[in-house]
């Protein structure tokens, strides 16, 4: 299925207003929207927006989309004194390698994109397979499969902080709130596959780093539908606290409400939970107590403010995730007109790695992982760690994160 | 001992709740003799159900219940008729083929309508109690009554209603059965209504229990028919026994070795129950 800026959209309500303003656009958006002479970039999206994972994809899309209208309507993209307009084409990989590669070569191939976006670890391989062979500039969001990472791979940047980047905000922000000598212990969840085995490598980096000790590490199946054996599991081993990673929404939620019932009273925290409303929902009273890092439920600058109320009319739908991902496609536009091209990708690249946004949904931006990967290829930015006490989530802390220097 | 213990219940309440989804599957496949691939879906569709009554609307939650169990048994009643009735005594394929399109329509249906966001059913009690050091929550204890009540109701109604000795009669042999004037043609659309209206309970229960999305009845079809498999095709006590005993695994080897080792040793367990017996543990041999 493909889909065009803007069109991200499924519920029957959006689905009428955008067949509505389908008609209209012909009437309604300035000439030079439609103007023949006028260059555009296309940004492809090979996103996964169906299956297990579709939410992460259709958040990121949604940035792409509203940020390539904003873009348009404020005149487009100045590369060398010329407008250029951005046309985003997205296809679904629904959550599978496969589906990712065929999307991105569609993408490139098919439809000349030089630039691609994607989410999650299965999309983002068979994306990679397509995007640096070719030439063609990659952003997406990915934590695991650090091997397709760095400096062989110097077109590829990951936008989205890992648990490892967020840690340097959160854990110094919860050996703060709670007390150093109640933070000496730690346990890890996960899911059974590389992405939850690479997040475990992270975690015991970031444990040694603050020296805290590790104790249970278990791994669930997605198949698991009841979590209270590994929960239980978990705490006879009586970790200060638990960290779970990367744990979508609802699973987080269920071990979390796992976890209170079986008596554990200590913090947890979810480094991928952007999602406080479903983990409010499912977890219900037994929430209280989880830490969200990189989790900004109360947009209160303007920027935030803004996007916040553009999704809502363009969408009819914002979360922090999608908040998460919207400076992506801003730190694309000025990389462009930093390098004064959009046909070197090369050079868009190494300008890119050069960008620093200064006001974004998640505060300030900039790219790093130099003496980690050999490449600044990394997206950091300001952790808004929202946490969840009498069942109401609100933003705790806000810190850039703290990374070591050989970082 | 109370690890032993809360093992042990974790098992048991995971289990029936197991049992209850496979126990309207393999009510289809006996009367019918069809694959229901769908049948996870109708699990999902009775869970969402339950969340827009009663997360979204405020309205009760037992009530939520009722209305989605027979929303559901319509739903499945229509399929049915519809969809399956053409396909009766063709090669086996025809209907799961059809109910392999029937998980691709409901499931991305499911997500144009519902959004690909988990949501959670806010639950009808709260708090627990320990029981030998082992925690039972109340919401647990309720989920497994149900389930019982609904297994004992179930089979009640198989062995003394009239139309449940029709049905017995119609998944023995329906020639013989229509021959003594039973309408197979309505037992068809009543069995699956009921397997249908029975999955969308488990929904309900597991719905509120853990998480929803509109992608969680596929896991619930593999669940369904590995119990199914391992219980015999056709056979009630069947289902509700193999969902016992992966209730137990998932429980009991997760909790002591891993997760992966319990899904290896589930399907080792499924294995030798049909290397030992091939029709399962209380199936008929349908050849």
């Amino acid at each position: 299925m493909k889909e065009t800026s803007g069109s991200l959209l499924l519920s029957r309500r959006r689905l009428l207003t955008t067949g509505a303003v389908a008609l209209a656009a012909p009437a309604i958006l300035p000439r030079r929207a439609f103007s023949q002479q006028a260059k555009v970039i296309r940004i492809g999206g090979a996103v996964p927006l169906s299956g297990p994972v579709a939410y992460w994809g259709q958040s990121t899309a949604q940035g792409f989309d509203d940020g390539a209208a904003v873009i348009n309507e404020a005149g487009g993209v100045m590369i060398g004194g010329e407008p250029h307009m951005l046309e985003i084409i997205s296809y679904d990989t629904k959550g599978e390698v496969a589906d990712s590669r065929a999307a991105t070569l569609r993408l490139v191939e098919q439809d000349g994109c030089k630039y691609v976006f994607s989410q999650a670890a299965a999309s983002n391989v068979g994306m990679l397979q397509v995007t640096e062979p070719a030439g063609v500039l990659s952003i997406v969001a990915c934590w695991g499969y650090l091997d397709l990472f760095g400096r062989d791979y110097p077109l590829h940047f990951r936008a989205e902080m890992s648990d490892y980047e967020q840690g340097f905000a959160y854990i110094p922000f919860m050996q703060e709130k709670y007390g150093k000598d109640a933070l000496k212990s730690a346990a890890f969840i996960g899911p059974n596959d590389q992405d939850g085995t690479d997040c475990h490598f992270s975690y015991e980096r970031l444990m040694n780093y603050y020296g805290i000790g590790m104790k249970a590490v278990e791994y669930f199946n997605w198949e698991d539908t009841d979590f209270y054996p590994i929960v239980a599991k978990t705490i006879a081993d009586r970790p200060d606290f638990i960290v779970t990673s990367p744990s979508p929404p609802g699973i987080t939620a269920s071990i979390i409400k796992a976890a209170r019932e079986l008596g554990y009273t200590g913090p947890i925290s979810s480094p991928a939970a952007s999602e406080t409303s479903t983990i409010l929902e499912v977890a219900g009273e037994h929430a209280d107590g989880v830490v969200l890092p990189v989790t900004n439920v109360t947009p209160s600058t303007d920027t935030q403010k803004a996007i916040e109320k553009r999704f809502l009319d363009r969408f009819g739908t914002f979360n922090a995730l999608a908040g998460n991902y919207s400076w992506w496609i801003y730190s694309l536009k000025a990389a462009w007109e930093m390098a004064g091209t959009a046909e070197d990708t090369k050079a868009v690249a190494e300008a890119l790695a050069q960008v620093e946004l200064e006001d974004t949904y998640v505060g300030k931006v900039k790219w790093g992982g130099e003496k980690s990967f050999g490449v600044a290829r990394q997206g950091i930015y300001d952790c808004y760690t929202t946490t969840i006490d009498k069942g109401v989530a609100q933003v705790e802390d806000i810190r850039f994160p703290a990374l070591p220097d050989d970082y | 001992m109370s690890d032993v213990l809360q093992m042990g219940l974790t098992g048991l309440s995971l289990g029936l709740m197991y049992a209850l989804i496979a126990i309207g599957l393999t009510l289809i496949f006996g009367v019918m003799r069809i694959i229901q691939y769908a049948h996870g879906e109708m699990f999902m569709l009775g869970a969402f159900t339950l969340y827009y009554w009663h997360a979204e609307l405020g309205l009760p939650y037992w009530p939520g219940v009722a209305v989605s169990a027979l929303l559901i048994f319509c739903v499945g009643a229509v399929l049915q008729v519809v969809l399956f009735r053409p396909l009766q005594g063709k090669n086996i394929l025809y209907s799961l083929a059809v109910s392999l399109g029937l998980v691709l329509i409901i499931s991305g249906s499911g997500q144009l309508l519902f959004g690909t966001t988990t949501k959670g059913i806010p639950s009808a009690v709260s708090g627990g109690v320990l029981i030998g050091g082992a925690y039972l929550s109340y919401e647990r204890m309720v989920i497994s009554a149900v389930s019982i009540g609904l297994i004992i109701a179930l089979w009640l109604f198989l062995r003394r209603s009239v139309t449940g000795f029709a049905i017995r009669a119609v998944a023995e042999d329906p020639e013989t059965a229509a021959l003594q004037g039973i309408q197979t043609g309505r037992i068809h659309w009543i069995a699956f209504g009921l397997g249908s209206a029975m999955s969308a309970i488990a929904g309900c229960m597991m719905g509120t229990l853990l998480s929803i999305v509109p992608t969680m009845g596929f896991l619930a079809t593999i669940k369904a028919f590995m119990i199914v498999i391992m219980g015999g095709l056709g056979s009630v006590v069947g289902a509700l026994i193999g969902g016992l005993i992966l209730g137990m695994i998932d429980s009991v080897v997760t909790t002591t070795i891993s997760g992966d080792i319990a899904l290896i040793l589930s399907f080792v367990v499924i294995f030798l129950i049909l290397v030992f017996r091939p029709s399962g543990l209380f199936g008929q041999n349908w050849d």
